[in-house]
């Protein structure tokens, strides 16, 4: 990735702030007291506004009005405006508002998300919050605000004040919660509201490093005593906020930037965590801000312009000279950057030569409107691309021609009328938006793409199978690669913005899509803010139908990555919640499984269904994790762990497809290539064409615990006992094996839900297995299923009792039993009972042998009743 | 007042206001004067020409000490430009480094994902034999 200047364009005064506006286009303020628009190329466009009295020192858009890309240049945007002399102005078309909104200057000015108010801080250290009607006043500090962020629900203020940050939760009488997060005045804030993470910039002149705090907000009645390395900061209400700043000069690996002693920029989590503290740049930063995407963040200083990873690694740098750049912003495709420099000039800036990668397939964006693809496997092999017949200089006139032809045969040019938004690579498909157009690919045939028109700006990208999902102007929307509409899922009133959705917070796969959202429409008011994220809920649509389907999946513990098998066999979903544990859901039956946890990432298998995890220091791979639905507890035995790798804390696990899983560490960007045992996928598809004895064969073959683990779970979902058997002797487990057996031989003489049943107690379910057999009649067998568990009362005693037959056979067992073990009855109904009914062994037997013969002879009951096995 | 001498006649014949003796004398002052304020012109021009000629020396000077003003003060700050310069170029090298540094984890990755990849297929190879 790079970072390429479009243009510097001088003004005559100072600009004071930047704002792009609904379409292509951006504002500037200036000390001229005038307001401009500039065009996409950065060239002044016109004036937009003009008020003489006053100077402007921030302006905000509101973002109610949905973005338009490729809108008209006219001004239709309705602008706050911060001025010097303390007042707001909101500038709406023609009209102009003004109001006293500060003593002394005010600072900056917010719209919240949803635009219905804005919040403004001013050098009385006073935030206030302003609706269409009313102002009201929201906290008070000491220093000037410099900055203000709103959350992502427009119920917490972000502020900064002198050296710390504080968030104020609106509508609870609960004063702000702040923490010291600089040396130095905090000059930019902004708040991510997918990741949720704070940004935070600073002129502060010292050198630190911020460690992840296992517990950052605690209760605490008293003053806890500060460990060495962490520095308690107060916080209001009895909360203590640990905020761990450790001043020693251990250089954090991946830096904001590189120079000597200055001020940094710092990522901070909402419970007041430092998670990233660059080190220090030479000149204090000015302005700070998240990507649309929140993937990065642009930060500004004295003549130059960094683009960081989420993590805080720097992607790449621009050097300017225009000296400090006080404000930057993203246009809201993510771009393009707009900043205004002190040194007269108007910056923007373009991201180009972004890369992305699907299996042997790259594609990079070099210009706005061009890609390249390249297909990095044909390029190492020339012999396997057809070479161009004839390169002589002589039959060839264009030079440019032959350099294309020699050096990148095997790459595909691609060019775009529009500008480009976003391009998704993947699951075989490139998704290319530009403006207006919707261009799919299929990575086989690179020439005749589905082209279809939409409008809007994109703001998230999911690819799968044979749909893809887009966020689409706060709408979800999912699409056919022949570019047609499949569903269009409604969205609860609060992530009705959309903007919330993130790559982690949507999975689909071709027939289920699945997204987190808030429970209720509502605003959720939670004593500890930071909490307010739990209440989230997983929605799954059926994408056949473009319906809900059945009832969302609650869970208390917020949901921080979803993620969907790929294959066309039972739908999963994986997903990590805010604990750090991965749950495995069966989409079907709504059965959730724990699988492990400290785990940092998940990723299926683009063409199994293989899971792979990035835990703490581990990678784990389940080859068949549909194993944990059929045997219960042993996610552990059917998982493949490759020890001993050191990723660090927060990686990523950017792909998983053939033998090999892709991570990202996080704290320097560096990207791995795991290489894992192909047996998993051989496994899975010799599973699949149902080859049991090749399946069996390369288990031994591999001689392998966690492949015949697989197999034999694998061997018991397709009730395939010969493999089971076979796996089961492998392992050893031999009360297992014991029971197979036993099964194989019910199979010879017994209806076929004897066998369903009998798989069902291995499967440890005897309340599914009793069901089985009652729906199929076979009372005897459920009576001594019953016994078989111990269940005598409630159980045995009952059905015999409720069905009126072989109450003597229950009652001759409970006898046996108890002499077995020189017990005396002590349960009340067989006391009662035991008089009543005569045993006599010898027609009890003759009772089972005359059961036996029936079912032998009954295939008309066994029919009948298999439409009723839940199996 | 009766006057001493009243109108006489000279040498010549001429009708004289003036006494003889002191018409002489006011013609020898008439032309002294003339031939000192020929001099004083002259030295004024004399001046005039030096000082012309002094101010353009001093114009040059001071040109000239503008100028060494001017490379002083950049001399000076010279230094601090390389500085900063070199911080520029620095921050760009641990950019650079930075990415090489990826990059070269990324290769290595990768050779060894092959390595593995070699190793499993000379057993493959030796088991099928």
């Amino acid at each position: 990735m790079r970072l390429l200047l479009v243009k510097q364009q001088r003004t005559s005064q100072t600009p004071t702030g930047v704002e792009w506006s609904q379409g292509p286009s951006f504002y500037v303020a200036s000390e001229d007291h005038s307001i401009s628009s500039f065009n996409i190329s950065g060239e002044p466009i016109g004036e937009v506004a003009s008020i003489p009295e006053t100077y402007f020192s921030d302006m905000h858009r509101c973002p109610r009005k949905q973005p338009v890309a490729g809108g008209s240049p006219g001004f239709q945007d309705t602008i706050a405006v911060a001025c010097t002399d303390g007042t707001l102005l909101t500038i709406d078309g023609k009209k102009v508002t003004k109001r006293q909104a500060h003593r002394g200057a005010v600072l900056c000015v917010r719209w919240s998300r949803d635009g219905t108010q804005t919040a403004t801080g001013g050098e009385d250290g006073l935030v206030q919050l302003w609706s269409r009607t009313e102002a009201s006043k929201v906290a008070q500090a000491e220093h000037p605000i410099y900055a203000l962020a709103w959350g992502a629900t427009n119920d917490q203020i972000a502020y900064c004040h002198g050296p710390f940050i504080a968030i104020r939760t609106l509508h609870v009488s609960k004063r702000a919660t702040w923490w010291k997060a600089h040396e130095g005045t905090v000059l930019g804030l902004d708040w991510g509201p997918r990741t949720g993470l704070l940004l935070s910039c600073s002129e502060d002149c010292t050198y630190k490093a911020g460690w992840p705090c296992p517990h950052t907000v605690q209760r605490a009645s008293g003053p806890t005593p500060p460990r060495p390395g962490r520095r308690p900061f107060l916080a209001s209400a009895g909360c203590l906020v640990l905020c761990l700043i450790r001043s020693s000069a251990v250089p954090w690996p991946g830096c904001v930037c590189a120079c000597a002693v200055g001020a940094h920029a710092q990522i901070w989590n909402p419970e007041g965590r430092c998670l990233f503290t660059s080190r220090p740049c030479s000149h204090m930063v000015t302005s700070i801000a998240w990507a649309p995407s929140e993937d990065y963040f642009g930060v500004g200083t004295f003549n130059s312009l960094l683009i960081c990873d989420r993590a805080g690694w720097s992607h790449c740098d621009l050097q300017t000279d225009a000296a400090s750049l006080l404000q930057m912003r993203w246009s809201a495709d993510g771009t393009a950057i707009a900043a205004a420099g002190a040194n007269n000039s108007v910056i923007l800036a373009q991201l180009v030569d972004r890369r992305i990668q699907w299996r042997n397939i790259v594609a990079t964006v070099n210009e706005p409107t061009h890609i390249t693809v390249q297909d990095i496997v044909a390029e190492v092999s020339p012999a396997l691309s057809p070479r161009p017949p004839c390169i002589s200089p002589a039959c060839l006139p264009c030079p440019g021609l032959i350099n294309r032809l020699t050096s990148s045969s095997t790459a595909e040019q691609l060019d775009f009328h529009d500008r480009l938004q976003l391009v998704a690579l993947g699951a075989g498909h490139m998704v290319a938006v530009t403006t207006s157009q919707l261009h799919c690919y299929d990575v086989r045939s690179w020439s005749t793409p589905a082209v279809a028109d939409f409008q809007g700006i994109v703001s998230l990208l999911v690819l799968a199978q044979r749909h893809f999902a887009m966020v689409v102007g706060g709408q979800l929307v999912v699409y056919t690669y022949e570019g047609r509409v499949v569903a269009q899922p409604q969205l609860s009133a609060l992530s009705g913005s959309g903007a919330v959705l993130s790559r982690n917070s949507v999975a689909l796969n071709s027939r289920v899509l699945a997204l987190v959202e808030r429970a209720d429409g509502k605003v959720i008011i939670t004593p500890i803010w930071s909490r307010s994220t739990s209440h989230l809920v997983v929605r799954l649509f059926d994408l056949a139908t473009g319906k809900q389907l059945g009832q969302p999946i609650q869970h208390l513990i917020g949901v921080s990555e979803l993620a969907m098998s790929q294959s066309d066999g039972e739908p999963m979903l994986a997903m990590i919640d805010r604990n750090r544990g991965l749950h495995l859901i069966n989409v079907r039956t709504r059965e959730m499984v724990k699988l492990a946890s400290v785990v940092d990432s998940i990723c299926w298998h683009d063409s199994t269904d293989m899971l792979a995890a990035v835990t703490d220091g581990h990678m784990d791979v389940w080859p068949y994790p549909y194993g944990v639905f059929v045997e219960q507890g042993c996610s552990d035995r059917i998982r493949y762990r490759r020890q001993g790798l050191s990723f660090g804390e927060g990686a990523s696990l950017l792909s998983f497809s053939g033998h090999r899983a892709c991570v990202r560490r996080n704290s320097d960007g560096v990207v791995q290539w795991i290489s894992l045992p192909p047996w998993g996928k051989s496994l899975n598809d010799l599973v699949g064409q149902a080859q049991w004895e090749q399946a069996v064969r390369l288990c031994r073959f591999v001689k392998d615990r966690t492949l015949w683990a697989n197999l034999a779970v694998m061997a018991l979902e397709a009730r395939e006992l010969d493999s089971a058997e076979v796996a089961y002797a492998a392992l050893d487990e031999v009360d297992k094996l014991q029971f197979i057996n036993n099964i194989k031989e019910i199979r010879e003489g017994a209806s076929q839900e004897a066998v369903t049943a009998e798989l069902l107690l291995l499967r440890r379910r005897p309340d599914e297995a009793e069901r089985v057999l009652l729906a199929a009649g076979h009372i005897y067998r459920a009576l001594k299923l019953n016994i078989r568990l111990f269940r005598w009362e409630r159980r045995a005693l009952e059905l015999a009792v409720q069905f009126k037959t072989h109450i003597d056979t229950v009652l001759a067992h409970r006898q046996r039993f108890l002499e077995m073990h020189h017990r005396q009855e002590n349960i009340k109904r067989f006391i009662e009972l035991a008089p009543q009914v005569p045993i006599n062994w010898d027609t009890i037997k003759a009772k089972v042998a005359e059961e036996k013969e029936r079912e032998r002879n009954g295939p008309h009951a066994a029919g009948a009743a298999s439409g009723a096995a839940p199996m | 007042m009766q006057v001493e001498h009243p109108v006489t006649i000279d040498e010549e014949h001429q009708i004289r206001i003036l006494p003889v003796q002191k018409f002489a004398d006011s013609q020898k002052l008439a032309n002294s004067c003339k031939s000192f304020v020929e001099k004083i012109t002259q030295f004024e021009e004399g001046i005039e020409a030096y000082s012309s000629a002094i101010e353009k020396i001093a114009q040059r000077t001071e040109a000239e000490k503008l100028k060494a003003i001017g490379q002083r003060n950049m001399l000076a700050s010279e230094a601090e430009n390389r500085l900063r310069k070199k911080q520029e170029l620095e921050a760009q090298i641990a950019q650079r480094q930075a990415e090489l540094d990826r990059l070269v984890a990324e290769a290595d990755s990768l050779s060894k994902v092959e390595q593995e990849q070699q190793a499993l297929i000379q057993k493959l190879v030796s088991m099928e034999v």
